[in-house]
């Protein structure tokens, strides 16, 4: 058991300590895991993640992440801690209010675990989306979307799908969750059997839906517990663990208490994972609105 | 011969397609360019449906041609983009 200080902090590791050592000490709960192991804490500790809004989702998802060992997590979000968040988003205290939630995010997770490297970063964007995909030049190994719009899911999607990197979407309304997985690696999508295709595929949407937490309205452990499982499933995913949340749809009704899991299939006439050519910064502007108005009719 | 939907059987008739079935049930609805920019519009949300049949989504673009089987279970997901 960890020493601890009359102020209740941990005291530092012993200067000697082996990167083993400290890795047992800390982790060693999931390492006697046979899936997890030495090696699987290595891997975790390499992985580089991107989580896109941390609000409901994205705060136990960071915290699970950031505890679990995950090397590298960048955090992305323009918006201030307000009091309205505060029934769900538990990454936050009062004492961070006004606070902007990249910076007050990226203090706790440095408290939680001084050993990963967190990296506050901007909105998801049009103009820095690839960027932020792609943070020292080099493509983070997974996505999460935790966002709360529909238009930042869309470009996060064609953003994945482009420079092919995997992403984990999910979402909360209501009493209602869903979780997607998407491997958009080039070596995932030639093994799959069915292609399950790409975000939007399943919801050529660029409008928001009616219900977002705002109209809505959502209960607090519901997006703790959806953003817990994507953590979970992120973690297995960089494990390269199977799972079979890959290429399905998960929804949880938290009312009813039913769970529901369908495989996804592509969308041949998909503009997004479909086109026979790889779109263009030219044609960048406005197409998803202009194709969900034909799926519409 | 009944077909299932969100659980609840319905009476199945021939020539039903998907996109029928779910224009008749008012999944389908053209958007008033008003009320797009504001959310506003209850037909958003009918736009953002996702359907599966026998646990596997059938896509959009194939919603037209599927011919609703009897004693098919259909299950309709709606978008949700809160986080």
């Amino acid at each position: 058991m960890t020493k601890q200080s009359p102020m209740g902090t941990p005291q530092a590791a012993e200067p000697f300590a082996s990167q083993d050592e400290m890795s047992w000490r800390r982790y060693g709960r999931q390492m006697l895991l046979p899936e997890i192991g030495e090696p699987g804490q290595q891997r975790l500790g390499q992985a580089r993640v991107l989580i896109v809004g941390l609000g409901g989702l994205g705060s136990p998802a960071a915290l699970y992440l950031a505890a679990g060992g995950v090397g590298q997590l960048w955090l992305s979000d323009d918006d201030v801690v307000a009091t309205s968040n505060l029934q769900r988003q538990i990454l936050y205290t009062s004492a961070d209010l006004q606070q902007p939630k990249r910076n007050a995010a990226r203090k706790r997770l440095a408290q939680l675990n001084p050993n990963i490297r967190c990296y506050a970063v901007t909105a998801f964007a049009e103009s820095n989306g690839k960027q932020l995909l792609q943070p020292d030049g080099q493509a983070v190994d997974l996505v999460l979307d935790c966002s709360d719009n529909m238009v930042t899911r869309q470009l996060l999607n064609r953003c994945c799908v482009e420079l092919q990197i995997p992403l984990l979407s999910a979402a909360v309304s209501g009493w209602q969750g869903s979780l997607l997985l998407f491997d958009y690696r080039a070596s995932a999508i030639s093994a799959n059997e069915h292609d399950p295709g790409c975000y939007h595929c399943l919801y050529p949407l660029q409008e928001e839906p009616i219900l977002n937490c705002q109209s809505a309205g959502i209960i607090g452990p519901l997006a703790g517990m959806v953003g817990a499982l994507q953590a979970l499933e992120a973690m297995k995913f960089l494990l390269g663990l199977s799972s079979p949340a890959v290429g399905h749809l998960q929804q949880i009704d938290a009312l009813s208490g039913r769970w529901q899991r369908v495989g996804l299939r592509a969308d041949p006439c998909c503009p997004i994972c479909r086109s026979p050519n790889p779109p263009t910064k030219k044609n960048h502007a406005m197409p998803i609105a202009t194709e969900s108005m034909e799926y519409r009719r | 011969m009944n077909f299932v939907l969100n659980g609840q059987p319905r009476v199945w008739q021939p020539e039903l397609t998907l996109e029928t079935l779910l224009r008749q049930e008012g999944y389908i609805t053209p958007i008033p360019e008003a009320a797009q920019s504001d959310g506003s519009c209850t037909a958003s949300i009918r736009g953002g449906v996702a359907v599966a049949i026998g646990q596997q989504v059938v896509p959009r673009s194939t919603w037209a041609q599927r011919l609703v089987a009897p004693e098919d279970e259909i299950e309709l997901f709606q978008a949700i983009a809160g986080g």
